[in-house]
C-alpha cells in the first residue's frame, strides 16, 4: 500500500511539475492552457491521495473545467496571431526572477528539511496528530464530504454566506466591465 | 490725546492697507475711477496727518513722552526680535513732517499725472512709500528699523523707476538701488556687529533686543568689548547706511540721476522724506556716534565735504531739477555736517525746514516743468513769472529760504553756524559760509533763468490747473515761517525753541547772543544773490558786461570739473572697470567652476541616483512585483539568519 | 521511505515558485492569470497536506481550500473581464503596453 501510494504520488508530482513548468514556458497560449488542465487534473490525484475526495471533484469541476473554459473564451476574445510571439520578456527582471523563485525555494527547503539535515517523512517544524479512530471510520464509509458540509452549514456558516455574496458581486461586476460601453444617441 | 498715542499704529497702517487695495484694486474694478485711487491715497495720509498733529501737539506738551510698545515677532533662542512704535518728540517731529508733505504731495500728484497710463500704479507705490516711511519713523529698534530701511529704499527704486520704459530712469533706479545696497550693507554689518559684542547684556537685561532707548548703555559696553578700533570701524558701517541713503560724499551720485522719476517723487522722496531718513537714523543712533569722538569727527568732514562740492556742482547744472538734486545734496551735507560736531538739534531742524522749502521748490518746478511740456533745461525757459506768478512767488519764497535771507532756512542754518563758532571749528565755518554763499548763487541763478528775463523756449506754453498751484501756496506758509516759529522767538506764546523741544543731554547748542555770525551770513547770502544778479538777471546785466568778461576764460578748468560732476561717475566708473569687474570676474569664476561645481556634484549625484531609482518606476507591474518579491525574500533571509544565530 | 508531510510540502514549493516564475516573466496577460492559478494551487496543496497530516478530524485545511477555489474562480472572473476591458481600449495583451502608470 505504501508502495503504491509512493508509486502515484512520484507520478503524480512528475505530472505536475513538468506541466506546470509547461505551462509557463509554452510559447503557443493555447499549448499553455493544455498544460494547465493537465496540472489541475494532476493535483486532483495529488488531493485524492490526501483523504481530500471532495477537493478532489471540485478542483476538476472548478479548476479543470470552469476556468480553463474562461481562459479559452478569453483567449478567442483577445488574443490575435501577433500574440502568439508573445513569449518570455527579455528583461532585467527575468534574471531577476530566476533569483528570487530560485532562492524562495532554497529558503522554503531550508524550513522544510529542517536546515537541509534530513528529509524526514514529518518536518521537525511542524506538529502533526494521527485521526482518531472515528474519523477513520467515516473516511473509509462516507468520504470527507460529511465532514466538510457539517463543518461549512455550522461553524463556517458566516464565511460561507460571506463567499456566496461575493461570487453574485462577481457575477454582475464582470458583466459590468467586460460589457461594451454604450454609445449614447445623439 | 492718549488716544492718539495709544493708536499711533494707525498711521502707518492706513497706508498699508491703501497700497494693499490698489494693488488689487483690478480685482474690485478699481480702475475705472482714478479717485478711488486717489481718495485712499489721501484719505490715509490725512487721517495720519491728523494724528501726527494731535501727538506733536501732545509732545509739546508733554517734553518727557517716550511711549513704547513693542510686540515678540521672531523668538529664535537668544535672539528675540520685536517689532513695536516709539513715540517721541523726534519721532512726532518726523510723523508731521512726513505727512503734511506727503500729503500735499499726493495732492500734488493727482495734477502731475492725471495724463500717465500708470496712474494707479503711481499711488500704489506711493502709497507703499508712505507706509514705509511712516513705520520707520515709528521704529522701536534698530532691526525693524533696517527693515523698513530697506522698504523705503524698495519704494524708491519702484519710483525712480516709475517710467521704467525710458532706458534712461531704469538706469537711475538701478542705480540708486545699488549704491543703496552697499551703504545697507554697512548699516548691516554695523548692526550684527554692535549686537554680537553687546549680546549677552541684551539677553540677560533687556527684552527687546537693539531698541533705541537703551543703545548708549549697549554701545559702551561694545566699546569696552571690542576696543576702540573695532568699534570705531563698527560706528563707520552703521554711519555707511545713512550715507548712501542721504546722499552724502562719495555715495552721492544716486540722488542726482533720481530725478528721471517724476517731479513729485523728487519732491517726496529724494528732497523731503526719504534721503531725510538718514539724518534721521544718525539722530537715532546718536547715543553710538557719540562715542567715539573719531567717528564724529569723520561724519562732520563727510558732511561738511558734501555740503560744498554738490554745492559747486550745482553752479553749472542747467537742468532745473538737477540743481535742485545736488542743492539737496549740499543741504543734507549741512545736516550731517551738524550731526558731527554735536550740534544734534540744529542738525535735526535744518531738516525739518529743509524738508518743507526744499518739497516746494521741486513741486515748483514740477509745475513749470509740466508747463512746458517736460521741457527741463533753463536755458530754455525764462520770464515765466508773468505767465505763471503763482509759481513764481512761491519759488522766490523758497530760494529765499534756503538761502538763509531772513526766512526758515535762515533760523536753521544760522542754528548750525553758531554751533560750528561756538565749537571752534574754523575751517569747517569757513566751509560752510562759502557753501551758504554758493546756495544762494545757484538758487538765484536758476529762479533768474527760470522765472525772469525773456522766454527763450519753443514749447507750448499751458497754465499749470489749481490741484498743482494750491499745494505751492500751503507748502509755502510752513517754509516761510517755520524757522522763526521754533527759533524760541516766540517763548512767551508758549511755543519752546527746536533744540528744547528735540533734546538731547549731550549735544551742544549754539549761542545765539552774537549778532555777528547771523550779520556775516545773511551778508555772504546777499553777496551770492547779487552776483547771480548781476549774471543772469538781465536788469542788472549791464554790470556783467563791464567786469566779468575776462574772468571767464581764467575759470574754465573749475567750469569743466563742475560740469562734470568733479568726475565722481567717471572714477565710479574706472574703479569698477579695472578694480572691482576683475576681482569680481576672478570671484565668478571660481564661484562658478568650484563652488558651483561642488553643489552641483551634490545635486547630480541625487540627480543620478534619482534616476537610477526611476529605473524602476517604469510603470510595469512586473518589476514592482519583483521589487516587492525580492525584499520580501532578503527579510525572510534575514530574520532566519536572526533565528539561527 | 515513507510518504511524508515533507513530500508535499516540496511539491507544493516547487510549484509556487513555478508560479512566481511565470508571474513575472510572462509577456501575455492571460499567462499571467494562469500562473496565478498555478499559485493558488500551490497553496491549496498545502491546505489539503496540513489537513491531512495533522487536522484530519475537522478537516479545517479542505474547507479552507474550497473558499480558496470559490475565491479563485472570482478572481479569475474578475481578471478576465478587466482584460477584455483592457483590450478594447488598447488591441494589445502585451503587458509591456500597459505602462500608463510609469512614473
Amino acid at each position: 500500500m505504501e508502495v503504491l501510494q509512493l508509486l502515484f504520488f512520484g507520478m503524480f508530482a512528475l505530472v505536475i511539475v513538468v506541466s506546470a513548468l509547461g505551462a509557463v514556458f509554452c510559447k503557443n497560449i493555447v499549448h499553455s492552457i493544455v498544460s494547465l488542465v493537465i496540472t489541475f487534473l494532476s493535483i486532483s490525484g495529488i488531493f485524492v491521495l490526501l483523504n481530500a475526495d471532495f477537493l478532489a471533484i471540485s478542483q476538476i469541476i472548478i479548476y479543470a473545467v470552469g476556468i480553463t473554459i474562461l481562459l479559452v473564451f478569453s483567449i478567442m476574445f483577445t488574443t490575435t496571431k501577433d500574440d502568439n510571439n508573445l513569449w518570455i520578456a527579455f528583461k532585467p527582471r527575468t534574471l531577476l526572477a530566476f533569483v528570487v523563485a530560485g532562492s524562495l525555494f532554497i529558503l522554503l527547503m531550508f524550513n522544510i528539511t529542517d536546515k537541509f539535515t534530513d528529509f524526514n517523512k514529518n518536518p521537525k517544524l511542524f506538529i502533526t496528530k494521527a485521526p482518531k479512530e472515528s474519523t477513520v471510520k467515516t473516511l473509509k464509509e462516507q468520504g470527507t464530504t460529511p465532514i466538510i458540509g457539517k463543518q461549512l452549514l455550522t461553524t463556517y456558516v458566516l464565511p460561507f454566506e460571506v463567499l456566496s455574496i461575493l461570487l453574485l458581486g462577481v457575477v454582475i461586476g464582470a458583466a459590468v466591465i467586460a460589457k461594451k460601453e454604450e454609445i449614447p444617441p445623439c | 490725546m492718549e488716544f492718539f498715542i495709544n493708536n499711533v499704529w494707525v498711521i502707518p497702517a492706513l497706508p498699508l492697507w491703501g497700497f494693499l487695495l490698489i494693488l488689487f484694486g483690478r480685482a474690485f474694478n478699481f480702475y475705472q475711477n482714478k479717485y478711488i485711487s486717489l481718495a485712499l491715497t489721501v484719505g490715509s495720509t490725512f487721517i495720519g496727518f491728523i494724528f501726527s498733529i494731535f501727538i506733536l501737539l501732545y509732545c509739546i506738551n508733554n517734553p518727557e513722552t517716550n511711549t513704547r510698545y513693542n510686540i515678540l515677532w521672531l523668538d529664535a533662542g537668544n535672539l528675540k526680535f520685536s517689532v513695536g512704535w516709539l513715540v517721541d518728540n523726534l519721532a512726532a517731529m518726523m510723523l508731521v513732517v512726513v505727512t503734511s508733505i506727503s500729503l500735499l504731495i499726493q495732492i500734488y500728484s493727482h495734477g502731475y499725472m492725471e495724463q500717465d497710463k500708470g496712474y494707479h500704479r503711481f499711488f500704489a507705490y506711493l502709497v507703499l512709500f508712505n507706509f514705509s516711511m511712516l513705520a520707520l519713523v515709528l521704529s522701536t529698534n534698530l532691526f525693524q528699523t533696517y527693515i523698513f530701511w530697506e522698504l523705503v529704499g524698495v519704494s524708491s527704486y519702484l519710483l525712480i523707476g516709475f517710467w521704467f520704459d525710458r532706458p534712461s530712469a531704469a538706469q537711475a533706479a538701478k542705480k540708486a538701488f545699488i549704491i543703496n545696497r552697499i551703504g545697507d550693507f554697512g548699516l548691516l554689518v554695523g548692526t550684527l556687529a554692535l549686537l554680537f559684542y553687546s549680546l549677552n547684556w541684551w539677553t540677560s537685561t533687556q527684552n527687546v533686543l537693539l531698541e533705541f532707548a537703551t543703545l548708549g548703555q549697549a554701545g559702551s559696553l561694545a566699546l569696552a568689548n571690542a576696543g576702540p578700533v573695532l568699534f570705531g570701524l563698527l560706528a563707520i558701517g552703521l554711519l555707511l547706511g545713512p550715507i548712501a541713503k542721504s546722499a552724502q560724499i562719495p555715495l552721492h551720485t544716486w540722488l542726482a540721476d533720481a530725478m528721471e522719476g517724476p517731479t513729485p517723487i523728487s519732491a517726496l522722496i529724494h528732497a523731503a522724506t526719504m534721503v531725510a531718513a538718514g539724518v534721521y537714523l544718525i539722530a537715532r543712533l546718536y547715543p553710538v556716534f557719540e562715542l567715539s569722538t573719531q567717528v564724529m569727527t569723520i561724519m562732520a568732514w563727510v558732511g561738511a565735504i558734501t555740503a560744498f562740492i554738490p554745492a559747486t556742482i550745482a553752479i553749472t547744472q542747467t537742468d532745473i531739477k538737477k540743481c535742485l538734486a545736488y542743492s539737496t545734496c549740499s543741504q543734507l551735507g549741512y545736516m550731517v555736517l551738524a550731526m558731527g560736531i554735536g550740534a544734534y538739534s540744529a542738525g535735526l531742524f535744518h531738516l525739518m525746514t529743509h524738508a518743507y522749502f526744499k518739497a516746494m521748490l521741486f513741486l515748483c518746478s514740477g509745475a513749470v516743468i509740466h508747463s512746458l511740456a517736460d521741457q527741463q533745461d533753463m536755458r530754455y525757459m525764462g520770464g515765466l513769472r508773468k505767465k505763471m506768478p503763482t509759481v513764481a512767488y512761491t519759488y522766490l519764497i523758497g530760494t529765499l529760504a534756503i538761502s538763509g535771507l531772513l526766512l526758515s532756512g535762515f533760523w536753521s542754518k544760522e542754528a548750525i553756524l553758531s554751533s560750528l563758532y561756538t565749537q571752534g571749528k574754523g575751517l569747517l565755518l569757513v566751509i560752510a559760509l562759502i557753501t551758504a554763499f554758493m546756495t544762494t548763487y545757484y538758487m538765484f541763478r536758476s529762479y533768474f533763468m527760470t522765472f525772469e528775463g525773456e522766454y527763450r523756449g519753443k514749447a507750448h506754453f499751458h497754465k499749470p490747473s489749481k490741484v498743482m498751484t494750491v499745494p505751492l501756496i500751503v507748502l509755502a506758509i510752513p517754509s516761510a515761517i517755520i524757522g522763526f516759529l521754533f527759533s524760541g522767538s516766540l517763548k512767551s506764546i508758549g511755543i519752546e525753541s527746536f533744540d528744547r523741544f528735540v533734546f538731547n543731554v549731550h549735544a551742544i547748542h549754539g549761542d545765539h547772543g552774537g549778532l555777528f555770525l547771523p550779520i556775516c551770513s545773511l551778508i555772504i547770502a546777499l553777496l551770492g544773490f547779487l552776483l547771480a544778479g548781476v549774471i543772469y538777471w538781465d536788469k542788472l546785466t549791464s554790470l556783467y558786461c563791464s567786469c566779468f568778461k575776462n574772468i571767464q576764460k581764467q575759470i574754465t578748468p573749475l567750469y569743466k570739473l563742475s560740469i562734470n560732476k568733479w568726475y565722481f561717475d567717471d572714477f565710479n566708473n574706472l574703479l569698477i572697470k579695472y578694480l572691482i569687474l576683475p576681482i569680481s570676474e576672478f570671484l565668478s569664476i571660481f564661484d562658478k567652476y568650484v563652488i558651483d561645481g561642488l553643489v552641483n556634484l551634490c545635486g547630480l549625484s541625487t540627480l543620478y541616483k534619482g534616476k537610477a531609482l526611476s529605473l524602476l518606476q517604469n510603470g510595469n507591474v512586473q518589476t514592482y512585483l519583483v521589487t516587492a518579491l525580492l525584499s520580501f525574500v532578503a527579510i525572510i533571509m534575514v530574520m532566519i539568519l536572526i533565528y539561527i544565530v | 521511505m515513507e510518504l511524508g508531510l515533507a513530500h508535499y510540502l516540496t511539491l507544493a514549493a516547487i510549484l509556487f515558485c513555478t508560479g512566481i516564475l511565470g508571474l513575472i516573466i510572462s509577456r501575455n496577460i492571460v499567462k499571467i492569470l494562469i500562473s496565478i492559478e498555478i499559485l493558488l494551487n500551490a497553496v491549496n496543496i498545502n491546505f489539503a497536506a496540513f489537513a491531512n497530516f495533522a487536522d484530519l478530524d475537522e478537516a479545517k485545511g479542505q474547507i479552507f481550500a474550497i473558499f480558496i477555489m470559490a475565491i479563485a474562480a472570482a478572481e479569475i472572473a474578475l481578471g478576465l473581464a478587466i482584460l477584455i476591458a483592457c483590450y478594447r481600449n488598447r488591441h494589445s495583451v502585451d503587458i509591456e503596453d500597459y505602462t500608463s502608470l510609469k512614473g
